[in-house]
């Protein structure tokens, strides 16, 4: 016998995927913990072996902010298919709220973090379950005016340093290599959620939450409880661009309302879409690819945002499921090369289990 | 001058910036008429259909607005159109969902900011008008010649424009394709062509508001989204598939936003007219305005 049956159903259902367009549904969500760890021992060994140096590894912490908030934005627009520009907004909330606990209230660092992320995840759900029932149109309008009108309410708050920004007091002040300690700061917590984000898939609410996305009327007849689940979703979601932000305030130690703006949140979507909608190793791949260009590729950094509204055209138009859609239709392509090549072999046996 | 005099003159403030996010309100609802897309690109059409305005009818040459206005028409019936053939006719033809689309014009709207940003750096340039003099007095309210040129304008425009609508067989043709578009092909129309009219329809209605703020406010490569924002939450307030719910829409929105910038402050104008967007989208989805044509099909989850 060449293989079991389960690998067969798994072979067709993915045969059938990658025909319908769909990156394929490979059941190796199993190995995520394994994954995690690689990704972990990568971002340990990285600055002793690959980046040495202050820029790279400043490029890098930045790298991991990014990761978090395309895999918290994935979460959302690629798995439970609900569109938000409001990304930002919550990425620009837990920045200044946990600044703001510090300053004004001079509470400690980890409290300051915990009220930070409560008080996002109440908005987002107050918000959430108000908008989430529109329509992706709808939807799409209301986040981006709820976008620029928090921004513009932060801009003009002077307690929160108005449009000049605001200086954030480090948590911890006395530290050999500050470059290294901000790398850590920000990797540690972008391997936790890469992990969260993966373990998720496998559980009953991942996976009812993919199911949302890709048909809530299907879902709802199954009884799962689209609303809530929607709701949750997008407070999971808020909480983790949150946590993005005070680790941002962090490391960047200053914070103003225009790294906040609607710019961000267009690169953020622009990374979940090059690297695949679908897929939370999408978010990670397309957040690399968009850091790392304009590093590559010195010219462009100026046109930054130019090079983001291209990315979205052109993806859409050309390549619609992303790098990991291109990597999946590659494997495929080979996989199918192998069979037609086994099968060729083995025609003289008529082995009736191909 | 008197409290009602003042009230008065931030009445006509109002009416002043509703009519020009009335013109792009319209032009956002006569692309989703046809297309039953919402253009995230509205506000560059704003933009690019004014560039004319900052290269011709610059400070001391006021009398070549009106060469501007024709050549910024033109540079943004061209711009749309292009738009629309290279990123919404490839993708429409795919099958996409629809968001997919709004989301790449969205990338079109930064894209062509930003480039547009390269090229002419950025900043805010003036525009002169043939309006930019002494103000009228009326009974003591001061009113400025450029807020009288703006409503007429509107008007004219917005008439123009129904006329259009309703009596020609363009207009008609709009309608047909927006309402069931493998129906119109049936019986004839080409699809492709009247969804690109479309948008040149509406580039011109854009460049005309372009043209009137500009004047007003500066021009700024930047200055698309804003607006779009603006007359996003208009049209959606007054009702997306009507034009002149549209427009009324814009009008509450324009006078709305100045009365609280003025009477409250500037603060308060955005979360408060996010909220009115909110409430009116979660209890009359189709728009304050009761208009006949009320389907929000697409609108709905």
């Amino acid at each position: 016998m060449k293989s079991t049956s389960r690998t067969n159903l798994s072979q067709q259902v993915n045969e059938s995927a990658i025909k319908a367009g769909v990156p394929s549904v490979r059941s190796d969500t199993r190995n995520w913990f394994v994954q995690v760890c690689l990704v972990a021992l990568v971002v340990f060994l990285l600055p002793k072996m690959l980046i040495p140096n202050a820029y790279m590894q400043g490029v890098a912490t930045l790298l991991f902010i990014y990761i978090i908030l395309s895999i918290s934005f994935q979460t959302l627009f690629g798995q439970a298919g609900l569109v938000s520009f409001g990304h930002s907004a919550m990425f620009g909330l837990g920045a200044y709220f946990s600044t703001f606990f510090v300053t004004k209230y001079q509470v400690s660092y980890p409290l300051a973090w915990g009220a930070a992320l409560l008080a996002v995840l109440i908005i987002a759900v107050f918000v959430g379950s108000v908008i989430l029932r529109l329509g992706m149109l709808f939807l799409a309008v209301v986040t981006l005016s709820l976008c620029k009108a928090t921004i513009l309410i932060i801009s003009q708050l002077t307690v929160l340093g108005g449009d000049d920004g605001l200086s954030v007091p480090l948590a911890v002040e006395d530290v050999s290599d500050r470059h290294i300690f901000n790398y850590f700061l920000a990797g540690i917590p972008m391997c936790l959620v890469l992990a969260v984000a993966l373990a998720l898939r496998s559980t009953r609410i991942g996976r009812e939450i993919k199911a949302i996305g890709d048909d809530p009327v299907a879902s709802a007849c199954c009884g799962i409880p689209v609303g809530r689940r929607r709701i949750q979703v997008f407070a999971l979601s808020s909480g983790l661009a949150a946590f993005a932000g005070m680790i941002f305030a962090q490391t960047n130690a200053f914070i103003s309302p225009s790294s906040f703006d609607i710019g961000s949140g267009i690169l953020i979507l622009a990374m979940v879409a090059i690297g695949g909608l679908k897929s939370v190793w999408g978010a990670v791949a397309g957040a690399t690819f968009l850091i790392i260009l304009p590093e590559v590729a010195a010219p462009l950094q100026e046109l930054n945002q130019l090079v983001y509204g291209l990315v979205l055209i052109l993806v859409f138009r050309f390549a619609p499921h992303g790098i990991m859609g291109i990597i999946e239709s590659i494997r495929h392509g080979v996989s199918r090369i192998e069979e037609k090549r086994k099968t060729s072999t083995l025609s003289t046996k008529g082995s009736k289990d191909l | 001058m008197n409290e009602f005099q003042f009230a008065l003159q931030v009445l006509l403030a109002g009416i002043a910036r509703g009519s020009v996010i009335g013109l792009v309100a319209i032009s956002i609802v006569v692309v989703f008429t046809a297309t039953r897309l919402l253009n995230f690109a509205a506000g560059e059409f704003v933009m690019v259909g004014s560039i004319a305005g900052v290269l011709i009818a610059t400070p001391g040459k006021a009398g070549f607005w009106w060469i501007a206005l024709v050549v910024g028409i033109i540079m943004g019936t061209i711009y749309s159109v292009s738009m629309e053939r290279l990123v919404v006719a490839p993708l429409r033809r795919r099958g996409v969902e629809p968001i997919i689309i709004v989301i790449a014009l969205l990338g079109v709207s930064i894209f062509t900011a930003q480039g547009v940003q390269q090229l002419m750096n950025p900043g805010t340039r003036a525009v002169s008008s043939p309006w930019l003099g002494n103000p009228f007095d009326i009974g003591g309210v001061i009113v400025p010649r450029h807020t009288i040129a703006i409503i007429l304008g509107v008007g004219f425009a917005v008439t123009l424009f129904m006329l259009i609508r309703q009596r020609t067989s363009l207009g008609l043709s709009l309608r047909a394709v927006g309402s069931n578009r493998d129906g119109a092909r049936v019986i004839g129309l080409n699809v492709g062509r009247v969804e690109s009219l479309a948008f040149a329809l509406s580039a011109a209605v854009a460049s005309l508001s372009g043209m009137l703020i500009a004047p007003l406010s500066g021009w700024q490569p930047t200055m698309g989204l804003g607006i779009a924002i603006t007359a996003f939450i208009a049209a959606l307030v007054g009702g997306i598939t009507n034009p002149l719910a549209a427009f009324i829409g814009a009008m509450i929105i324009g006078i709305l936003g100045v009365a609280i910038e003025i009477y409250i402050s500037p603060l308060y104008s955005s979360p408060i007219l996010f909220l009115v967007l909110v409430v009116v989208v979660l209890f009359r989805p189709s728009g304050i305005i009761p208009s006949r044509e009320s389907e929000d099909g697409p609108l709905r989850a």
